[in-house]
């Protein structure tokens, strides 16, 4: 359990946090620039220490801060992997120092199977030699996640770690990144506003507002929760557990299938029988009142509506009950008016293959399949 | 031979006041650069750089004429150096190097200053949070990325204390062994219109410089760059 009580004032605002937050998860912030993510992370490590008026922190029983009984545990002692926004590698070093800056300072001995699985995963072999300085900015930014990965004994925390690494390396650095977790069973602190990577990774998520966090809870809540901010925004995304049956060789896509559905999206060939979360955003699925017989959108769900929200005054956001879980879907006031929806009404929700994130499929399915069995 | 112990004299006051200096500017130029959340640091801190750049301004003689007064024997300074000693500090080199640590000061303190405030608050934040000890985050972050800035001040505090010329002749006068330095000697011949002899040193004291200032300045292009 990683407890933080905290009250900050800042020159342009004030932050109060009182959360408790599980450390076994990947703990997912999550909100725009500015609103407070990377000041939260900041409070955890020990930094900004004059502008809080009231601190404590609990990690796993052992006290780290506390300003009535004046306990502070100095950041070097919290065993910390820390990835900043600004990336900072040491310029004097090379980049294989750079990586292994944690053990050397901590006579810790370095975890070589995870070393080579690391510099593997993020594609950094051949720069091991080199300084940050002849580096590209996403090179940095592997070379530096690395060097937070190799360090992290209690906690790693990373604010927006793939900000600058290209879309080729971002799925295995993702799946790096939850094996990681897995295995070592430490908390991930994962700061970053891009939804698709918090899909993957993210167990417990806080969303945050200006002035704080807004919602704080488990991640397959939170995006399900409707009357809530993180669900209403317009690039919300749902998943949708299913396994791949086979590969239509003539067509060049992947049937898959659900306890009762059969769908089809990606193309590309996939493992038979691996699971995969298909990602479609809540704004590509449509709303039909019957099976229509014939249309170009292969993936039709039988859905039953739970509840429904006015999000702005042109849109509603519908809950949807597929197979025991939860979708959501954004359809206009017009539309809704239109279909005359009511709750508990069975409908049929359906996308296009094509709408489904291609990133669904370039993660590793056997990584999903750890996630799903939480 | 009596200009071989000037450059003797002119060397050992060089090192003697760029070691000291570089001791001294150490933690006073960190304490300078590094950015503060104590008000009232704030609020002197322009006020210390101020009187670090004095000598920058300043005539030599009004230097010279300063000390001269604390030196003497009726001043708090001159009284505690002769009850420790049992000399007198003016036309001494201890009264040198007190004269040349001043007059320096500021070729050492700025350069220190601007390497320390150039490394990034962030750079050494990291090195904690990746588990360096205050000691650790000195010895293989700061020192090596100020390494430039650190040749550069002791250079230029040694290069400049071997320029000096009117706090020596106002606090140390003209010695042999003791307060006569290059730059007193090269006066002295010219006065006496040994201009040979003016000629020798003063071409020693050029070579000098310009090859301290040229590996001073290849150093600096090889610095290692921050992006």
């Amino acid at each position: 359990m990683l407890r933080i009580r905290s009250e900050s004032q800042f020159n342009d605002f004030n932050l109060n946090i009182d959360q408790q937050l599980p450390t076994d998860q990947v703990i997912g912030l999550f909100g725009a620039s500015g609103c407070g993510k990377s000041r939260f992370i900041r409070q955890l490590i020990g930094f900004d220490r004059h502008y809080q008026t009231k601190c404590h922190i609990t990690f796993n029983d052992q006290i780290w801060q506390d300003t009535q009984s004046n306990i502070f545990v100095a950041t070097q002692q919290r065993g910390i992997g820390y990835l900043p926004q600004t990336i900072d590698l040491f310029p004097h070093l090379s980049t294989y120092k750079n990586i292994t800056f944690g053990c050397d300072n901590t006579n810790r001995s370095i975890d070589k199977n995870w070393l080579n699985k690391v510099i593997t995963q993020l594609d950094i072999a051949d720069l091991l030699e080199k300084i940050p300085g002849q580096l590209s900015g996403g090179q940095q930014q592997r070379v530096a996640l690395a060097r937070s990965i190799c360090a992290a004994k209690n906690i790693l925390i990373l604010d927006e770690p793939l900000s600058a690494i290209g879309e080729a390396h971002k799925p295995q650095v993702m799946q790096l990144l939850r094996h990681f977790q897995k295995e070592k069973n430490i908390p991930i602190i994962y700061s970053s506003h891009n939804r698709v990577e918090h899909a993957f990774l993210t167990d417990y998520l806080l969303s945050f507002s200006f002035g704080g966090i807004e919602q704080s809870g488990n991640y397959e809540e939170i995006s399900t929760d409707i009357s809530g901010n993180f669900s209403q925004m317009s690039d919300a995304i749902n998943h949708i557990q299913a396994e791949v049956v086979e590969f239509e060789t003539e067509n060049h896509v992947n049937r898959l299938k659900t306890a009762q559905h059969q769908l089809w999206a990606g193309y590309q060939p996939i493992k038979i029988g691996s699971l995969v979360n298909l990602e479609v955003r809540a704004q590509d699925i449509s709303i039909f009142l019957s099976e229509a017989d014939k249309s170009s959108i292969l993936n039709n769900l039988k859905v039953e509506i739970i509840d429904f929200e006015e999000v702005s005054r042109h849109q509603y956001i519908i809950k949807l009950s597929f197979e025991g879980s939860f979708l959501i879907a954004f359809i206009t006031k017009k539309s809704f008016a239109t279909l005359d929806l009511k709750k508990n009404q069975r409908i049929f929700a359906k996308f296009k293959s094509v709408s489904v994130l291609p990133i669904s499929f370039q993660l590793n399915e056997a990584t999903h399949a750890v996630k799903s069995k939480d | 031979m009596s200009d071989y112990s000037a450059i003797i004299v002119t060397l050992k006051l060089a090192l003697t006041t760029s070691v000291i200096l570089m001791l001294l500017g150490l933690p006073f130029a960190w304490w300078l650069a590094r950015p503060s959340h104590n008000s009232i640091k704030n609020k002197i801190r322009p006020l210390i750089e101020a009187i670090v750049a004095l000598p920058l301004v300043l005539p030599p003689t009004v230097l010279g004429f300063y000390l001269l007064i604390a030196f003497s024997p009726d001043s708090w300074l001159g009284v505690s150096w002769l009850r420790l000693t049992g000399s007198t500090l003016a036309f001494s080199f201890s009264g040198l190097v007190i004269g040349s640590l001043i007059y320096s000061l500021p070729f050492v303190i700025q350069p220190l200053q601007a390497t320390f405030a150039a490394i990034p608050q962030a750079t050494i934040e990291v090195s904690a949070s990746l588990g360096a000890t205050k000691f650790q985050q000195f010895k293989q972050i700061i020192l090596p990325l100020s390494k430039p800035g650190l040749i550069s001040a002791f250079s230029l505090g040694f290069a400049h204390t071997l320029g000096e010329f009117g706090v020596v002749l106002m606090i140390g006068g003209n010695i042999q062994d003791e307060t006569r330095v290059v730059s007193i000697a090269i006066y002295d011949h010219v006065e006496t219109l040994q201009f040979g002899e003016a000629h020798q040193l003063s071409i020693i004291l050029i070579a000098f410089s310009l090859a301290l200032l040229t590996l001073l300045y290849r150093n600096k292009n090889n610095r290692v760059g921050f992006h």
